[in-house]
């Protein structure tokens, strides 16, 4: 009986605890010593792993050059929150096959990447990453699409609200804010910070950005609701902007939902109208 | 992808509405008291199974009158995340037990909830709250229904759909343990008209509204 109180008791400690913590859960922990690439398709010569530096961290990339780089075009891609590179590698297969660079990365505790995540880490090393690839690979930044999917549109909508002005900005499936997804679950109008410690606010940095956005979000995502997240980000950002809201696809499976050939018509349509944008 | 973010939103549903059973179902006497301790919470799913939130409060009632009960009650999870939260109301029973008649209550109140954590700038919610009841005598014990109204008085200024009521109806069991001892086991459909099948926490909805809503308490009369 003792033993079953204790254990009650101790779910219930981590609970609470577990709640209080927002970045315990936004952010992955698991650490792994080799990248795997799950069901690469891509010619290895053309992928190469890098490391770059976010303040005294390393972190891991792979920069995927196109054989096909007929546009001269790069994009790079800031993942989700799930695990690391390995869980999102499916994506690069698919843009690379819009015959452009792709350059995806780690963030601070993902994968192989050094350090701590934090949501300040996620700023920089979002910069971090822009920065590398345009000096590294020398990117010029109106060759650069920008794309970012779920937890990856904080640090790319960051990116795009930057100094530069990249060709355009991707976001798929992006929350509003932490306080967005608090108010969605909790019903009522919880005001900020009442229960999370991080902001997130994709709102204030949506606002800033200056080049093409497209918004992609799935109808029936079950996770980040449509209405109170891609809906408000998409009313908060400047024109030029477009809109694909997904029928029936959930939270990871828009590609895939709406079919690759017409996911990558459609980036391909915004990428084509961002460049005849670019030279006006 | 949803498993791995449903944790990290437990705090959300921490404070989600209504999360205390409902103990106040008949006139506990003109002076008379009792204190209650009410646990449990919508069930979602986390760590690859569908559990209870562990949320709690703790309360009393009072007898005003022959009829009219006042009640108050703090909610104890909810200061981990230094959020205060209280609920005062009164509660009127117009129709007392007789025979197959059932006890029936209705009870205005509020949800007061304030925020003692740094770094926030508004501080306070304020919920008016409407509830009703009846109850029906089963030998020493109690089977009883009810539902309750909560009305947000602000919504977030993106939410153009946001509800102006949230109506979470339940059902329940009460059993008399002793002569001052009271369990209950309370089924709550919590916010049933909303719909809850498209936000970051797994609930346990119905028709995709809601969250199915176990709690239990125990009373003590004095």
């Amino acid at each position: 009986m003792k033993i079953k109180i204790l254990s009650l008791g101790i779910l219930v400690i981590g609970l609470v605890q577990l709640a209080c913590e927002l970045d315990g859960f936004l952010f992955n922990t698991e650490k792994i010593e080799k990248y795997q690439l799950p069901g690469n398709t891509i010619p290895l010569k053309l992928i190469e792993e890098v490391t770059f530096k976010s303040g005294d961290y390393a972190l891991f990339g792979y920069w995927v050059k196109t054989s096909n780089n007929r546009r001269g075009l790069t994009v790079l891609y800031s993942h989700g929150n799930k695990h690391h590179i390995d869980e999102y590698w499916d994506r690069v297969m698919y843009l690379h096959q819009l015959g452009v660079n792709v350059f995806i990365y780690d963030y601070r505790g993902f994968g192989r990447s050094e350090g701590e995540s934090s949501e300040k880490a996620l700023y920089e090393d979002g910069e971090a990453a822009l920065n590398y690839v345009l000096s590294h690979f020398t990117v010029l930044p109106d060759s650069l699409i920008i794309y970012g999917y779920s937890l990856g549109n904080v640090p790319a909508i960051y990116q795009a609200a930057g100094q530069i002005r990249p060709l355009c900005l991707i976001s798929e499936v992006p929350f509003a804010s932490a306080n967005s997804l608090t108010q969605g679950s909790t019903i009522i109008d919880i005001p900020p910070r009442w229960l999370t410690e991080g902001e997130f606010d994709n709102i204030k940095y949506i606002k800033q950005i200056n080049t093409p956005f497209l918004l992609l979000h799935g109808e029936a995502d079950d996770f980040v609701r449509f209405r109170d997240n891609g809906k408000v980000l998409f009313e908060n950002a400047p024109e030029p902007k477009k809109l694909l809201l997904v029928p029936k696809a959930n939270h990871g499976d828009i590609p895939e939902t709406m079919k690759i050939e017409n996911y990558l018509q459609a980036l391909n349509q915004w990428v084509e109208f961002s460049v005849k944008y670019q030279r006006k | 992808m949803k498993k791995f973010y449903s944790a990290f939103l437990l705090a959300g549903i921490l404070l989600l509405l209504n999360c205390a059973a409902h103990t106040n179902l008949a006139p506990v006497g003109k002076g008379k008291s009792t204190t209650y301790l009410s646990f449990g919470g919508p069930i979602i799913k986390a760590f690859g199974a569908r559990i209870p939130i562990p949320y709690a409060t703790i309360g009393s009632n009072y007898g005003l009158t022959e009829s009219v009960n006042l009640h108050g009650d703090l909610h104890l999870l909810s200061l981990a995340y230094q959020v205060v939260g209280l609920e005062l109301g009164t509660a009127w029973f117009p129709i007392q037990h007789e025979g197959l008649r059932p006890s029936v209550g209705i009870m205005p109140g509020f949800l007061a909830l304030a925020s003692v954590k740094s770094g926030v700038d508004d501080r306070f919610r304020l919920y008016p709250q409407l509830a009703g009841s009846a109850a029906w005598r089963s030998g020493k014990n109690k089977i009883y229904t009810g539902f309750n109204f909560l009305f947000p008085l602000s919504s977030a200024d993106y939410d153009d759909e946001a509800a102006a009521a949230i109506f979470s109806p339940f059902v329940g069991y009460q059993w008399q343990v002793g002569s001052r001892t009271k369990l209950f086991f309370e089924l709550k459909w919590n916010a049933a008209t909303t719909r809850s099948d498209q936000v970051a926490v797994d609930y346990l909805p119905v028709a995709g509204h809601g969250a199915i809503t176990p709690l239990f308490a125990i009373e003590r009369s004095f």
